[in-house]
């Protein structure tokens, strides 16, 4: 029978105690560290998504409209239009020169092509039709 | 002294006094301590068990006792508590000067306990016996009883009771001053632990209750939209650096005035290019030349004057 607490049940419970206080603090401290590490990594991620949006950003319809309105593709029968959220080019007569303008342009364009097709026509010309997804 | 090997026992029962000499040991011992060194009372009390008599055993002592810390000890007999007080430390200390190490000692008891079935007086030093008077064990002057009755052996007693006491000090104990040094650190360390364990749980919360990185960056709020997104986008550029590669390739060919190309055909990373060409064995160069400057990036097939290059 026992008189009072017994030290070593004091030490005993000093020992618990201090286990189950590292133990916590290891369990919190791993928790900090997976969640920063989440952080940083959906950081990268975040900033990658946004840089590839900055490159594969869709072109201004504005700017390829001015463009395929100059001068250069006079007599080429040039036609543009949007359908189904697509900027299609379509030209039935294009000669060299054109043809070589249209495509440094529009492929120095961040823009991404969904359908390209150039046939020869003859010796001089060419049909061009192209799609760019908006 | 009376020491008795019991037949079933590894050890051996001491009767121990104040006045006994040294004790040569040479296994475990189990003492029985003579009422020299404990006091005795007892009392009716309306309680089931000794544990609950115990915190009543002080008030039961008070104004009794000498100076000193005392430890108590209750045991149960028929429709009374018998109280005991004993000074721990004192025990120990007599104990140890009788030349028994902490490690031999197998239990500590009380005659009062052990010896209740006492028939005849029993010798406990030179000068005094054990009695029973009354249910109660009493140490008293040899001379007050018969000393022919007197019995110096302990034969009689076969077993020990339960009722073993608990001293400080023993082969598994420590006393509380030597345990102090190491309950200060582990105290030291529990409030280092918590303090940290506070400052690390609420750096947690902090970090939990920050918003999304991905709102900041004005993204879905989940990882597996974003890392859909982003493949979609890498596939996208990939594609696009692909073709704008082929289409460079395509424009570089090394065709002579006899070969030209008639039709350029891309959709879904396909392309279709139409030759023109008296032999289309020389096809195999162009294929060549798609494969110096791709490399990896396409697979090229050729049927006839039509070779397809689609992008991996």
């Amino acid at each position: 029978m026992m008189r009072t607490i017994h030290p070593l049940y004091l030490v005993a419970f000093m020992l618990v105690l201090l286990a189950t206080l590292v133990w916590q603090n290891t369990k919190i401290q791993g928790l900090i560290a997976y969640e920063q590490h989440e952080r940083v990594e959906a950081r990268s991620m975040a900033k990658r998504i946004v840089e590839l949006k900055k490159v594969m950003k869709s072109p201004q319809k504005r700017q390829l409209d001015n463009f395929l309105n100059s001068s250069v593709f006079g007599g080429s029968d040039l036609s543009f239009r949007v359908k189904n959220g697509r900027y299609i080019i379509n030209s039935k007569r294009m000669n060299a020169r054109q043809l070589e303008s249209v495509l440094n342009r529009v492929l120095n364009m961040t823009v991404k092509v969904a359908q390209l097709k150039v046939e020869s026509k003859d010796d001089r010309y060419v049909s061009f039709y192209m799609e760019i997804v908006l | 002294m009376n020491l008795t090997k019991l037949f079933n026992r590894s050890s051996v029962i001491g009767l121990i006094d104040k006045h006994t000499g040294t004790v040569k040991v040479t296994d475990k011992i189990d003492i029985i301590l003579t009422p020299s060194y404990y006091w005795v009372k007892r009392a009716v009390l309306e309680v089931s068990f000794a544990a609950q008599a115990l915190k009543f055993a002080p008030s039961i002592f008070e104004g009794i006792l000498p100076e000193g810390h005392f430890s108590y000890f209750v045991v149960k007999s028929k429709k009374e508590y018998l109280f005991f007080a004993y000074n721990a430390d004192e025990i120990i200390k007599s104990i140890q000067e009788k030349g028994i190490e902490s490690s031999q000692i197998s239990g500590v008891y009380f005659a009062q306990n052990e010896l209740s079935n006492l028939t005849a007086p029993i010798a406990c030093n030179d000068k005094d016996v054990l009695v029973m008077h009354q249910e109660t064990l009493l140490q008293v002057p040899k001379s007050l009883v018969d000393e022919t009755t007197v019995k110096r052996s302990m034969d009689e007693v076969k077993t020990l009771s339960r009722n073993k006491i608990t001293l400080y000090k023993s082969s598994v104990t420590h006393t509380l001053k030597e345990l102090t040094p190491l309950m200060y650190a582990l105290g030291a360390l529990i409030v280092l632990y918590t303090t940290q364990l506070f400052f690390t749980y609420s750096e947690h919360e902090k970090i939990s209750a920050m918003p999304s990185v991905f709102k900041e960056y004005k993204l879905p709020q989940t990882l597996i939209q974003n890392n859909s997104i982003e493949k979609r986008l890498r596939g996208e550029f990939t594609d696009q650096k692909s073709f704008r590669k082929i289409i460079f390739t395509i424009l570089q060919l090394p065709l002579s005035q006899r070969q030209k190309i008639t039709t350029v055909a891309y959709e879904k990373n396909l392309f279709k290019i139409t030759f023109e060409m008296q032999d289309y064995a020389r096809l195999r160069d162009v294929e060549l030349s798609f494969k110096k400057s791709l490399g990896k990036l396409v697979k090229v097939d050729i049927t006839k004057n039509i070779m397809t290059v689609k992008i991996k």
